[in-house]
């Protein structure tokens, strides 16, 4: 097992490997245990972004079917103008501003839980 | 009368832009500041800007129009422009501004290390601007003909002169200033005659039942299926935009590259509110019926009517020409830059060579094309990016295997396939594949993500050792 694989040492402790555990990467600062985290927060960002993104593209893909298909969203008339009409045209503008604010706060903690892990 | 007020509204906007670029020269002149005004721009100025360089002709014009004409289809189009930065924000903002490049093809060449890929970028970009400038320069021609009466090539001329005169001395730094005043223009210039067009109908047309005794709602033509593919080809269309990824690079850092997009995401979503509400007012109220993508320039003459109908349409029309220079400036810029960077050795005087091409190409190609939906015609550049520029960036951005020869592979099968659906749908196929043939994302973005992927699997070319850490340590790390 190398010290790669191995869980990140608790706070406030440094791992220290054998004198025979073989010479240190030659790359200087970037190092495997770096690597390692920089791939650890590119997967969780990518999972977040993900998640999201399938969120509310599910949104828009679920109004788009019903839309089309329920007649009563079209019967239904505010203003003279059908109920879908109104959906569509304002509801939804709130959920993608919704969406932007919450994953700007949570990619902002990933890099905060980044950088107190790979640069303590 | 009229066609005085118009024609002022039009020379006082065009005044200002090349007023304020001019001012905003300053006395220096390094690449940075021509290039990416020296990565200096703070995120509110930035969002307004960027606001400023989105709303084209499309969202100006043919948001309006197309409610006007297709009813609930025309409304899903501002959704999936607003949406489109969503995205961005998502996959895009910080890793690009990261990856301290000045271009796009400057991004494949950090990301992939592969010329071949930077050049086939370089082309994406140039197809992508001149079909995006080129409706446009439409949006131009109809507003000059409809507003004052002049022969349709004074309105591309007018544009064409313009981004030329605040573009090529000052590049990214004098433009910075100027589009972000004209998002405030753009919203002021719609925000107030929807406001007085309904203050006007009073909630007339609103009223239950009014429309029902008047004409027909415009009938919905799209399929969910069709709808989706379209939302697609919106969604992620903006992603690849180049004029505007162009300015993420003018972010100091990714942090800020983020908030940025956040803020043009509620400017943006703002601004829809406006023609989503005028077209919504023109259909109810049956006024202006018909007239496509001129509905929001007459609406409020014949709403409103008297010195304020003159006053209103003068103002509409003064930010319509803000929406035609402003998007087409931007485009300019970053083909600029491409051009520069790719044929003219990356010097600050190749940059106003390359900016000098990028504006005429289009408005003389303008001269010789006619006019259609402009709404329709932006949705079909945004599924070209869609399927070329944006699975690229994406591969780029998240996959470690993605390499140069999977990115020359995704660009041209996405376009081929982009460029199939076109030519079926202009030689007038129907039914259910007809109906994707228009709107080809659902197909096209898939065949492109998959090329990427096969063929860089098939090809595996890692570059040396350790290069691929460092590239994905600075994308991905705050």
């Amino acid at each position: 097992m190398s010290p790669e694989d191995l869980p990140p040492p608790a706070g406030g402790r440094v791992r220290v490997t054998a004198d025979d555990a073989g010479p240190a990467p030659a790359r200087g600062s970037s190092s495997g245990t770096e690597d390692f985290y920089v791939d650890q927060l590119r997967r969780a960002q990518l999972r977040l972004s993900l998640g999201v993104a399938c969120g509310f593209l599910a949104v828009l893909s679920v109004l788009a079917v019903v839309v089309a298909t329920w007649e009563l969203l079209e019967a239904v008339r505010w203003g003279g103008l059908p109920l879908s009409w109104w959906l569509i045209g304002f509801s939804l503008y709130p959920l993608v501003l919704g969406a932007a604010l919450f994953y700007q706060a949570a990619a902002r903690r990933l890099e905060r839980r980044y950088r107190r892990l790979a640069r303590p | 009368m009229n066609a005085v007020a118009n024609g002022l509204a039009i020379a006082v906007v065009c005044l200002a832009t090349v007023l304020i670029a001019v001012r905003g020269l300053g006395s220096r002149h390094t690449t940075e500041d021509v290039f990416v005004a020296a990565r200096s721009v703070k995120p509110w100025w930035n969002a307004s800007a960027i606001g400023g360089e989105y709303l084209s002709a499309a969202s100006f014009l043919g948001v309006v129009g197309l409610i006007a004409l297709s009813g609930r289809d025309g409304l899903w189009y501002p959704v999936g422009y607003a949406a489109g930065f969503l995205m961005l924000l998502l996959f895009v903002a910080a890793p690009l501004r990261r990856s301290g490049a000045y271009t796009l093809p400057d991004f494949a060449l950090v990301r992939f290390g592969d010329e071949r890929a930077a050049r086939a970028l370089g082309y994406a970009v140039l197809g992508v601007g001149w079909l995006y400038v080129l409706p446009q320069m439409h949006g131009a021609a109809v507003t000059v003909t409809t507003v004052m009466g002049a022969p349709a090539w004074v309105g591309p001329l007018v544009v064409t002169a313009v981004v030329i005169a605040s573009v090529v001395p000052g590049g990214m730094r004098s433009i910075t200033l100027v589009q972000a005043v004209q998002y405030w223009i753009k919203l002021a210039a719609l925000a107030i005659p929807t406001i007085a067009v309904a203050l006007v109908l009073g909630g007339g047309p609103f009223e239950a039942g009014t429309h029902a005794a008047g004409a027909p709602l415009p009938e919905s033509t799209l399929s969910p299926l069709v709808t989706v593919s379209l939302l697609l080809a919106l969604v992620f269309g903006t992603m690849g935009l180049p004029h505007v990824l162009v300015r993420f690079y003018t972010n100091p850092d990714g942090e800020s590259a983020r908030r940025t997009t956040v803020m043009v995401t509620g400017l943006v979503s703002l601004f829809y509110l406006f023609p989503t509400t005028l077209g919504l007012l023109a259909v109810a109220s049956g006024q202006a019926a018909g007239a496509g993508d001129a509905t929001v320039l007459l609406l409020p003459g014949s709403v409103v009517g008297g010195i304020w109908g003159v006053l209103l349409t003068a103002l509409i029309t003064g930010g319509a020409f803000a929406a035609f220079v402003s998007t087409s400036s931007g485009l300019c810029i970053a083909m600029a830059g491409v051009m520069s960077r790719r044929f003219f050795s990356g010097s600050v005087s190749g940059f106003r060579r390359g900016a000098l091409i990028a504006a005429l190409v289009p408005g003389l190609l303008s001269l010789v094309t006619a006019s259609s939906a402009i709404a329709g015609v932006i949705g079909s550049v945004f599924a070209l990016t869609a399927s070329t520029i944006a699975p690229v960036l994406l591969a780029g951005i998240w996959w470690r295997a993605a390499n140069g020869a999977g990115a020359v592979a995704g660009l041209v099968t996405g376009a081929t396939v982009w460029l199939a659906g076109t030519a079926a749908t202009l030689l007038g196929a129907g039914g259910m594949l007809g109906g994707l043939a228009a709107q080809p994302a659902l197909l096209s973005v898939p065949a492109a993500c998959l090329a990427i992927i096969l063929v860089s699997l098939a090809r595996p070319d890692r570059g040396p050792d350790g290069a691929l850490d460092a590239v994905m340590r600075r994308l991905h790390t705050p």
